[in-house]
């Protein structure tokens, strides 16, 4: 399998951090070519690559700045969210850390394109290490003029201005994101109206996630068709996924669209650990619905293929979980996280997921109800596409599929019998990374 | 542009742009609602609102206070999804709210509670330890807060803010453990804090005036005009027996909105105490109680007229008639005709303006509710709170005149220094004051709440007092209409139909409008020239 390595091509290389470092591998050669391109032509080659968000909706990125309107007397803006807090996700952290200017080079690509001039990089609060790394690369580049007024003599100006979250998840969600930047309580807004017509300080505002921003000098550098050879016919390109839990070798690993699930986890971090068998893949972050060893081994790896097996793509975070692994114990931890993290607007969400969490806690302490089990499945439905995030979906989504798929786990910690042998491994599925 | 939709079944017609829900409600669907007010408008945060959207690919729910009307939109507000969906949500809300309705204000006009009755009425599923909050805190010198209860409909946040421009509330803390507190160290100090008692759909917010007084059921509304300053918003009055309770802003669009200010909200205090029911007449130190008919014999032998009868001769002595701003419009109408007719002495209408300013919002600084009124009939307005004012109504008195104040029924204190100078003092006041306490002839009237009149505020919208209390004086226009029948030798009116009529037909300011059918939110007056 030759995957092209398109995002995380220099992530080993010594000093790709640098400008130098950068530069030495072809860095920055994107701009000749794009400044002489028109705006509307850089969206039709961002649309034709195909490129599709990688923050967790997959939503088409050259569509998605065609929304921004072309007449307006407003100034627009571009927020980049690298709040990266779905738990198992930390590819963006690497991005930042290893090959920032990636970042800022795509963030002046798409200023162009759209006709922005001030860019907001929305950092995660807890990322000191990536945030230095940024801030350090954003200077070098404002030093050599690659960012600024009238970057190389082109007429156009970016600036770029780095803000830093405070910790909540929630302003991981775009209009969450916008409202946090704005000063405010982090929680999001009813849409519409979408960003893309108020957003920023009520003005037109793109919000991309990271790897997006970061895909888009390739992009440009080897043309939208090279790009959207890559991968299935609807998903194109190539993903960073950030694989964590019963793996031998879990980390960060660039794949091609179309893979097969399992085989792609395998060959990448060499399987499950100590040789043990495969028992569920989470594979599009904590609020993705769960896959049982079978459908991870029959399913391919593009946003069609795990949609129609009834999950997603989401952040490319992929959590294993092996047979000693306790369902039970990680949807605790998972609805402990949501219940922790819901903003407080929407009924639903606010009570739903302390509701969820009470319930699933009761059944791991031992104090569970034969009729737990059909109340949490009544509750999630109540809560899907109910409120105005997905936060309240983030958690009925897998509640509702570890239940239905491993019920018998539940029912024994219910009955009291059976109990699953091993509670979560320590330092192992990357879900209790965040949680209160 | 009008569009059409279909709502339930009923094609309707409606503004563009309007929101869904205010379409509902004007064909008579109330669609339940916490966070959504129409003086606030959607935040979109309660979820209890929704409704089916149905199209071609099938019914979806939505938020009908966040959506707009469409051309050709099909709402289903009754179907089984969005049911479902509201009770979900009520069901949500429920989950850690403390249940504590027995005790709580708020029962009986609940949101909470009527949602519950209209879409659950079932046991909860809730079978988990409550998550506690602070409960009766006061957080400042006009509400208490009870965090427990709070649905975190975020309106009493966004009136402050929006409407008051004064931020003094904010939801700290999320998920579950959200709650409405104070910024760190303050209080809600807003002039306007009470509304958010009206605005809070539970018993999150309640009223230190209010709390603990009486359940909302046994309260009997009567719509009237608040008499607290010159903006008269339209009031509620609730009383019980003989008692005031709570005074409430109702909806006008012309005069207040939504909105009143507190000041209005707790300035019925005096309509419970300190009454006079009885006339009195003081005769040195000593008081005698007599009926209205002594008193009206007393106050014509007091002018120098014969103690019955028509009066044969004009007074003997002189007389000055001044009525308080606060008065009603027939009041003054009536008490003008006695001056002019009766006892051919000057009226004025006196007023007393306190240091202050008019606010953006509502207050204005001139605290009587029909200076207006007296300026359409062409009463002069005296300010006593300037010197010339004072002086003004002591040349007229002159050094040994009759001074009749009608309707002072709170702060006399800048007529005291007139008072004090009259051969004698007449007033008819609703209330014990300064000024009953050295008259020498007091006939109780009636306070705003007791009252039948009209007011016209500074804009010149004219509306009607109703009497939510049965009356314990007599009714000023009566003693007015009284004595100038019995100077006339003539029967006194009826009814104060007749005294409107009279008001139309002679009032040219009130020219066109029929002051017997006014509607709850009253009618402009016409503009005057300026003279």
């Amino acid at each position: 399998m030759s995957t092209p390595n398109i995002i995380s091509a220099r992530f080993d290389k010594a000093g790709s951090h640098t400008l130098a470092g950068y530069k030495a591998n072809g860095g920055y050669g994107t701009f000749e070519k794009l400044f002489r391109m028109k705006p509307d032509e850089v969206i039709d080659e961002v649309k034709k690559s195909g490129l599709r968000g990688r923050g967790g909706a997959g939503f088409p990125t050259g569509m998605k700045w065609s929304f921004i309107p072309k007449s307006t007397d407003k100034p627009k803006y571009l927020c980049v969210n690298a709040d990266e807090g779905e738990p198992g996700t930390f590819k963006d952290r690497l991005i930042l850390e290893r090959d920032p200017h990636a970042l800022l080079e795509g963030i002046v690509i798409c200023c162009h394109a759209v006709g922005i001039k001030t860019a907001y990089i929305y950092i995660r609060g807890e990322y000191d290490f990536p945030l230095a790394r940024l801030d350090a690369a954003l200077k070098e580049a404002y030093a050599a003029g690659l960012v600024g007024k009238n970057i190389q003599g082109s007429g156009t100006d970016v600036d770029i201005v780095i803000h830093r979250g405070a910790g909540a998840y929630i302003c991981g969600d775009e209009t969450g994101l916008i409202e946090s930047l704005e000063g405010k309580k982090g929680q999001p807004r009813p849409k519409p109206p979408f960003p893309a017509v108020i957003g920023v300080f009520g003005c037109p505002t793109v919000v991309n996630n990271v790897e997006t921003i970061s895909a888009l000098p390739w992009i440009l550098h080897n043309g939208a068709d090279a790009y959207a050879a890559i991968g299935t016919d609807k998903s194109k390109g190539t993903m960073l996924f950030s694989i964590s839990g019963m793996v031998e070798r879990p980390g960060v690993y660039e794949s091609a669209f179309g893979v097969n699930l399992w085989d792609f986890i395998a060959q990448a971090t060499g399987g499950v650990k100590d040789g043990k068998k495969l028992k569920a893949v989470i594979p599009g972050g904590s609020s993705s619905a769960i896959l049982t060893a079978d459908e991870a081994r029959n399913v391919k790896l593009d946003y069609e293929s795990i949609a129609a097996a009834g999950s997603m793509v989401g952040s490319g975070a992929i959590m294993v979980l092996d047979e000693d692994t306790c369902v039970v114990k990680a949807l605790e931890v998972v609805l402990r996280f949501y219940a922790h993290e819901s903003c407080g607007q929407c009924p639903p969400c606010r009570e739903g997921t302390y509701w969820l969490y009470e319930i699933v806690n009761r059944i791991r302490t031992g104090r569970g109800r034969p009729e737990d089990i059909d109340l949490m499945l009544s509750i999630c439905p109540d809560m899907l596409g109910r409120t105005v995030c997905v936060l309240a979906d983030s958690a009925a989504i897998p509640a509702a599929s570890y239940i239905k798929k491993f019920r018998s786990e539940f029912e024994a910690y219910i009955d009291k019998a059976n109990l699953p042998v091993r509670t979560l491994h320590p330092g192992g599925v990357n879900l209790e990374a965040r949680a209160l | 542009m009008p569009v059409t939709l279909t709502i339930n079944g009923k094609k309707v017609q409606a503004a563009d742009g309007a929101l869904v829900i205010d379409v509902c409600r004007e064909m008579g669907i109330e669609i339940p609602h916490f966070c959504y007010h129409p003086g606030l408008g959607p935040d979109g945060n309660c979820r209890m609102c929704q409704v089916d959207f149905v199209t071609e690919r099938g019914a979806k729910l939505g938020i009908s206070c966040k959506t707009t009307v469409t051309e050709g939109m099909v709402v289903d507000t009754e179907s089984e999804s969005a049911k479902k969906a509201r009770a979900s949500v009520e069901e949500m809300l429920l989950l850690n709210h403390p249940l504590d309705c027995p005790i709580c204000d708020k029962a009986g006009e609940c949101s909470l509670q009527n949602y519950y009755m209209e879409h659950d009425l079932q046991e909860g599923r809730q079978d988990f330890t409550r998550f506690r909050k602070e409960k009766a805190r006061d957080i400042g010198p006009t509400l208490i807060l009870d965090q427990e209860r709070c649905v975190l409909c975020d309106r009493c946040v966004r009136f402050l803010r929006d409407v008051a421009h004064d931020e003094q509330l904010y939801i700290a803390g999320r998920g579950h453990e959200a709650y409405i507190t104070t910024f760190p160290g303050q209080e809600v100090t807003s002039p306007y804090s009470l509304n958010t008692v009206d605005l809070c759909p539970v018993g999150a917010l309640t009223a230190k005036d209010f709390r603990f007084n009486s359940a909302t059921w046994f309260l009997k509304n009567t719509n009237s005009v608040c008499t607290t300053c010159a903006r008269g918003c339209s009031m509620q009055v609730q009383t019980k027996k003989d008692q005031v309770y709570r005074i409430r802003p109702r909806h006008n669009p012309d005069v207040n909105g939504y909105w009143a200010c507190d000041e209005g909200r707790v300035n019925y205090k005096f309509v419970n105490e300190k009454r006079l029911v009885t006339p009195f007449l003081r005769r040195g130190a000593e008081v005698f109680k007599c009926t209205t008919q002594e008193a009206v014999a007393e106050l014509r032998t007091l002018l120098g007229f014969k103690p019955a009868g028509p009066a044969d001769k004009p007074a003997t002595r002189k007389a000055v008639v001044v009525v308080s701003a606060t008065a009603t419009v027939e009041e003054m109408f009536l008490f003008r005709r006695l001056a002019s007719e009766g006892l051919h002495a000057p009226i004025f209408v006196a007023r007393h303006i306190p240091d202050g300013v008019d606010d953006r919002l509502l207050r204005r600084a001139d605290k009587h509710p029909n200076a207006k009124g007296a300026e359409l009939l062409g009463i002069r307005v005296l300010d006593l709170q300037n010197g010339g004012g004072v002086a003004d109504l002591t040349n007229a008195l002159g050094p040994d005149g009759v001074l009749i104040a009608v309707g002072f029924n709170t702060h006399v204190e800048a007529l005291m220094p007139v008072a004090s100078r009259a051969y004698a003092l007449v007033a008819l006041s609703g209330c014990e004051t300064a000024l009953t306490e050295r008259a020498h002839l007091v006939i109780p009237g009636l306070t705003f709440a007791e009252k039948d009149g009209l007011v016209v505020n500074f804009e010149g919208h004219v509306q009607q007092l109703r009497p939510a209390l049965d009356p314990r004086g007599e009714s000023e226009w009566r003693v007015a209409d009284a004595v100038i029948a019995s100077l006339h030798g003539s029967h006194p009116h009826e009814f104060l139909a007749q005294i409107r009529k009279a008001i139309s037909d002679g009032v040219p300011a009130f020219a066109g409008i029929d002051l017997n059918k006014l509607g709850p939110t009253g009618a402009r007056v016409q503009a005057q020239p300026v003279a």
